[in-house]
């Protein structure tokens, strides 16, 4: 059987790259706000329509790649959906796309916390304003990253930590979805820690629209 | 099918259902359609005044083509409908008279396909004929202004003779500017069209002698004239087109130095309006008839000479690739509803035209569908417009029209789209930041925008 790619892109060109202890890809970084302007220029879902939109960039407003920076870089994620919105928009990704449980999100976690190597440099694969992005957003953790005296590892390079809290599937413990990662502390202060291995539980995600929820994806090899 | 642009309303159908242009109601030669990506367009036209000798010239030259296998072996030629063979037939039918002047009334192009013509390789022409009449009375031409737009070269007769013999005294930039008076009332761009001055009737007095020494040692005269072969011509193509660009400035510096009455204000005039000028000269018939009637028998010389011009200029002149990206929340949109669909008729004037929606993908029409009209209460759609940028190709043109501010335009401030995308913001107070901008209300001008667009 061939080795799967390390790298493979979704619908709106950002990559997933390939984490072998999951035996899955990963995106890497969390679900963008121009992701999800793909999703709702593609979908012909009533639910996804101007005021919807209006209400998430309420929550967290939109930042464009060329204005990114490490007082704002937070703003160029789509967050404030709720888990199931996340969902929806990981069939338009895909069959093979889904919400990371918490043991698949924990267990890259560890697998690239400590692994110091330079991000990709995706070979040209990427669109103009995805490829701006991407760089903006790893000059401004660099810089976040280097105030906090966090390690330059590729688990910081994916904003697994100083990121946004992100929706994994958190089966067998009462309720549907819990919380992981680290957000940066300007955009929320929580107290949380990757390291420890304990998700975040929300008390209503089915129905609290959280500005500080986003999400990525896991592409799970065909079995 | 590739996307085929129908040779009589030069705008694109789906010729798989049907062959007949739905703007004209004629059939479109199978041919033209099955073979349109190996055997591509080429359009052309005529334009001179009246008895500038435009049919009897047309007459010779497809005479001429469909002989020329005596040059190029595997090459052949043929009429694609039955309409241009009549009136091919029509055009050659008394040997010793000169045809009659071309019929007036709906601008119907002759088609002619011309396969492997040696290093030149095969054209399906669209050959519009612009009768006399038509050129002289302004108006007379809007019914078919749509085809004209799509015109690679314009095979532009001039006959010195009649200019200096017609009752009616005119100059050679006089007739540019007819021309010109004719293209602006129909809307039409002339910038970079290919204008192939063809000095016709060039066998009478007038043009020096080296000149008419090229006219009178053309080497396939005796296969215009139809002479029996013994074998077949040596033909260098070319060192053929070589000596032909040699002619064309001698031509010019003719016309510039004084050969040609008005002829510098003609090249000035030419050039100020961005036309690219070439010169030839062409004699159909050989010598001048007496009375409408001929002394000997045809012998045409020079009439491949705008044909291989018109070949090797086509290509410099490529169509424009146009979307149309509309405001997508109808009810609040502070246009007429009417205003979508004649800014996209207008648009078509000018190539091929996909009409978008802000915040969806995918286009709700594509090139040759008018776009469907605005639905009250239909789904508001953020607007957005990175994806309909993303699925675009890099020689397109977008005009977005919109009623409140584009949620990702900063997205690509500073990149390639600066300069390929007009924004027209139907308020004043919509903030948007981008170079090429303009606010647009109900009762402006949409040829400005128009205009604005094809500038990029």
């Amino acid at each position: 059987m061939s080795a799967p790619p390390e790298i493979v892109y979704d619908r709106a060109g950002f990559p997933l790259v390939w984490v072998e202890e999951i035996r899955s890809h990963i995106h890497w970084l969390p679900v963008t706000k121009i992701q999800l302007e793909h999703f709702l220029c593609e979908v012909g879902d009533s639910a996804f329509d101007a005021a919807w939109y209006d209400r998430i960039l309420e929550l967290n407003p939109r930042v464009s790649p060329r204005e990114i920076n490490e007082r704002n870089y937070w703003k160029a994620f789509a967050t404030g959906l709720r888990p199931a919105e996340a969902e929806r928009f990981a069939r338009w990704c895909g069959e093979d796309y889904a919400l990371p449980t918490t043991s698949e999100w924990f267990a890259a976690y560890r697998a690239l916390r400590d692994r110091s190597v330079s991000p990709p440099d995706w070979n040209g694969a990427l669109q103009p304003r995805v490829r701006t992005l991407l760089a903006r957003v790893r000059e401004a953790w660099s810089r976040a990253g280097q105030n906090r005296s966090l390690p330059d590892t590729r688990a910081g390079h994916m904003l697994m930590r100083l990121g946004v809290l992100e929706w994994v599937e958190d089966a067998g413990n009462g309720q549907r979805w819990g919380g992981v990662g680290l957000p940066h502390p300007d955009f929320h202060g929580v107290l949380t820690n990757p390291d420890h291995g304990m998700p975040m539980r929300p008390l209503h995600p089915e129905t609290d629209r959280l500005f500080y929820y986003g999400f990525r994806l896991v592409r799970r090899e065909a079995s | 099918m590739a996307r085929v642009l129908c040779p009589y309303c030069c705008k694109v159908h789906d010729f798989s259902k049907s062959l007949e242009c739905p703007t004209f109601h004629w059939n479109v030669p199978l041919p033209f359609v099955r073979d349109y990506d190996s055997i591509p367009p080429l359009w052309l036209m005529t334009f001179g005044f009246k008895a500038y000798g435009k049919t009897t010239y047309l007459a010779a030259l497809t005479l001429l083509l469909e002989r020329m296998d005596n040059v190029f072996l595997n090459m052949s030629s043929e009429s694609l409908d039955e309409e241009t063979y009549e009136a091919l037939r029509v055009m050659r039918a008394a040997s010793k008279r000169v045809p009659e002047s071309t019929p007036t009334g709906p601008l119907r192009p002759l088609l002619f396909q011309v396969r492997d013509f040696g290093d030149l390789g095969s054209r399906s022409l669209i050959l519009h004929d612009l009768a006399g009449e038509q050129v002289e009375s302004p108006g007379k031409m809007g019914e078919s202004a749509s085809a004209l737009r799509r015109i690679d070269t314009v095979w532009f007769l001039v006959s010195l003779f009649n200019l200096q013999k017609d009752e009616k005294r005119r100059t050679i930039a006089e007739l540019l500017q007819v021309y010109l008076r004719q293209m602006r009332e129909l809307k039409i761009d002339v910038r970079g069209t290919n204008l192939v001055v063809v000095y016709s009737k060039a066998d009478e007095p007038g043009f020096p002698e080296d000149l008419r020494e090229y006219l009178g040692s053309d080497p396939l005269t005796a296969i215009a004239r139809g002479d029996r072969l013994d074998q077949d011509v040596a033909f260098d193509t070319g060192e053929y087109l070589r000596e032909m660009k040699r002619i064309s400035d001698r031509l010019q510096e003719f016309t510039w130095t004084g050969g040609v009455d008005s002829g510098r204000s003609f090249i000035n005039r030419a050039r100020n309006e961005g036309i690219n000028l070439v010169f030839s000269m062409v004699s159909a018939l050989g010598e001048r008839p007496t009375g409408g009637e001929m002394g000997h028998e045809k012998s045409p010389r020079r009439v491949i000479d705008p044909f291989l011009w018109a070949l090797t200029l086509q290509g410099e002149r490529a169509s424009k690739s146009l979307r149309l990206v509309l405001d997508a929340l109808p009810e609040e949109n502070s246009l007429p509803e009417t205003y979508s669909s004649d800014l996209w008729s207008r648009l078509t004037e000018h190539g091929e035209v996909t009409t978008h929606v802000l915040g969806q993908a995918r286009p709700v029409s594509g090139p040759g569908q008018a776009p469907p009209a605005p639905r009250a209460g239909g789904r508001s759609r953020p607007r957005l417009v990175g994806p309909i940028l993303q699925a675009c190709s890099p020689e397109e043109r977008l005009l977005v029209l919109t009623d409140g501010p584009i949620l990702d335009l900063a997205d690509f401030r500073d990149s390639e789209w600066t300069g390929r995308l007009l924004l027209a913001a139907t308020r004043e107070e919509i903030p948007l930041d981008w170079d090429q901008f303009e606010t647009f209300r109900s009762n402006d001008d949409i040829g400005f925008l128009i205009n604005r667009l094809l500038s990029l």
